[in-house]
């Protein structure tokens, strides 16, 4: 499912929704002249914390939506990502080293270290049944 | 996402296509697997058409730098944008792989290792 709106869009939650939610948030920072670079780095952890909560939130095992809503304040974006999923807070999240995860070989875990390198903030709380994250960076237009 | 692999000289080199995330990157693990288990001891990637990646896929080639460093087998990566360069940069991931700017320089190394 696709619903764009503005500047928001609504996908399911399932791995092949990344995409769509990519190209959502890099048309949509193009046509606020975000700069290039700002903009990968900012869809990237938007695709981090949205394949985090598809993996590991779970639903429930009801088909479950993401919602996602781009707004530009002065000279920053706000991402906010709203889902309806079991709880799951990615800033509460074990945050390992780099060296660590390849001594055990791990695949995961470095999602939310490339999320919090790059964003300047990043908020987490829960109302009304719904995940609320709130991701916020200074960019540069062009 | 697409992967294509093919022999050279003393390599085996895969290429990756497209977007590497989360719901693809489990068929890179699955493609280095059969390498691996094959016996072969240069592996290469070319990343001239990989357009995205996210941890997911930058995950898969961190969880085999142990095993690969262990078994004495050659790894390295080549062809990246600089777009897709700058995901590797941002945990310092460029100093844990060998990371080329083209397949003779990555085919060298290989050879010289």
């Amino acid at each position: 499912m696709l619903v764009m709106l503005n500047n928001k869009i609504t996908v399911s939650s399932k791995l092949s929704s990344l995409s769509e939610v990519r190209g959502f948030v890099a048309d949509y920072l193009a046509e606020l002249h975000v700069s290039e670079n700002d903009a990968n780095m900012i869809v990237l952890s938007v695709d981090e914390i949205c394949a985090n909560l598809i993996l590991h939130a779970g639903n429930n095992g009801l088909e479950d939506d993401i919602e996602i809503e781009i707004n530009k304040i002065n000279d920053s974006i706000k991402v906010t990502i709203l889902d309806h999923c079991l709880s799951f807070n990615p800033i509460q999240s074990k945050n390992n080293t780099i060296d660590y995860l390849v001594k055990e070989k791990k695949k995961g875990g470095i999602g939310l270290l490339l999320v919090n390198k790059i964003m300047d903030k990043i908020e987490y709380k829960i109302e009304s049944n719904y995940n609320i994250c709130n991701l916020y960076k200074f960019v540069t237009t062009v | 996402m697409q992967l294509l692999t093919r022999k050279l000289n003393n390599a085996t080199i895969i290429s990756i296509i497209g977007d590497l995330d989360a719901s693809s990157a489990v068929n890179l693990d699955n493609m280095i697997s059969e390498v691996k288990i094959g016996g072969e001891k240069n592996l290469l990637f070319d990343c001239t058409g990989l357009q995205y990646i996210s941890s997911a896929g930058l995950g898969v080639f961190m969880s085999y730098i142990q095993d690969f460093t262990d078994e004495g087998i050659f790894m390295a990566l080549y062809g990246m944008s600089d777009k897709v360069k700058n995901v590797f940069s941002i945990l310092g991931l460029e100093k844990l792989i060998k990371i080329f700017n083209t397949e003779e320089e990555a085919i060298d190394a290989s050879n010289v290792k």
